[in-house]
């Protein structure tokens, strides 16, 4: 192997690892780190059920998969195989919203109680009965 | 009298029917997605489907937000959605149908049941027949739904790219796994 067959292996060789690498990278990329993530829109569980309630297509057009910050009372609390699920009362019994906290984020507390007062950011999954907030963490008030 | 006595009989069975034909609902309903390849396993949970079952009818309704859906892989989660799902054009799936054999599957009453579903699912905007089975065990109170069933992706408009054609099982597994309370009317 003469030296410019040899750096071109080399170089071949670089290339190969650095796409493998960045290649590595794509797959394993981490989910959006729901923390650092800017809020697109704040509102009170209530208007968010109202926006859903009055035009659902609408609402998701602006709400869906973006996040948000919802501000409400803890209206109940279910915890379902680890994952704690918050639900925001909007004044309407057949309806909440829904906010499951984020599986993938380290919480600074898991000790919420019925009836006090939250902020949550997450992101929108959309509406069944009940607005659904997905990777839900807690934000100061 | 007699007649009396037998109008109240009969009404006391009606009294007996009203307060039997409770309906069952949740919207914790866990629902899960598994794609099985040699290449690589893909899983997507939820754990916010709603669910209903009324006694009365075997009329049965579910739906999924797909985007509620959670995966390891924010990779997974983002071809699930934008690729396949398509989930801002269609954010739910549904199924409605009706359990045939409901009058042998006493709700409120202690006992596992085998329950016949039939009805249809409606997946990335195609709605296709589906057929299956669910166990159903009741405490008297509250009933426990679980149920798995295979989906062919194809059958649902949903199109994968040869590049990742082996990643991707042809057929996915659906599991579900509901914990419902009876629907209280009128609170």
């Amino acid at each position: 192997m003469n030296v410019s067959k040899k750096y071109l292996f080399m170089g071949a060789l670089v290339l190969g690892g650095l796409c493998a690498l960045i290649a590595y990278k794509m797959y394993h990329k981490p989910h959006k780190n729901i923390v650092k993530a800017e809020a697109v829109a704040i509102m009170t569980a209530s208007e968010m059920l109202a926006s859903y309630k009055n035009d659902e297509v609408a609402a998701n057009g602006k709400y869906l998969d973006k996040i948000l910050a919802i501000s409400g009372t803890i209206a109940s609390i279910k915890v379902q195989d680890n994952q704690i699920s918050l639900q925001l009362d909007t004044g309407d019994p057949m309806s909440e919203i829904i906010c499951n906290l984020d599986p993938f984020t380290k919480h600074k507390r898991t000790d919420f109680k019925v009836g006090e007062q939250v902020k949550l950011k997450g992101v929108c999954s959309g509406y069944l009965s009940d607005v659904v907030m997905d990777r839900c963490v807690e934000q100061p008030r | 009298m007699k007649k009396i006595k037998i109008v109240l009989y009969l009404l006391s069975f009606t009294m007996v029917n009203m307060v039997t034909a409770q309906k069952y609902f949740t919207k914790g309903a866990m629902v899960s997605f598994y794609s099985s390849s040699p290449l690589e396993k893909i899983e997507g949970v939820t754990k916010s489907a709603n669910c209903v079952v009324d006694q009365a009818t075997g009329a049965v309704e579910m739906a999924v937000l797909i985007k509620s859906l959670i995966f390891a892989k924010a990779l997974m989660q983002e071809h699930f959605n934008e690729n396949y799902m398509e989930s801002n054009t269609y954010p739910k799936a549904t199924f409605k149908g009706v359990i045939t054999n409901i009058a042998d599957v006493k709700l409120n009453s202690i006992g596992s049941y085998t329950a016949m579903l039939k009805g249809n699912i409606t997946i990335h905007g195609v709605t296709k027949p589906l057929e299956t089975s669910a166990t159903i065990k009741s405490d008297g109170i509250k009933i426990g739904v679980t149920t798995e069933f295979n989906l062919t992706v194809a059958d649902y408009n949903i199109s994968i790219p040869s590049v990742v054609k082996d990643n991707i099982a042809k057929v996915v597994k659906v599991t579900i796994k509901a914990d419902l309370e009876e629907l209280k009317k009128a609170q």
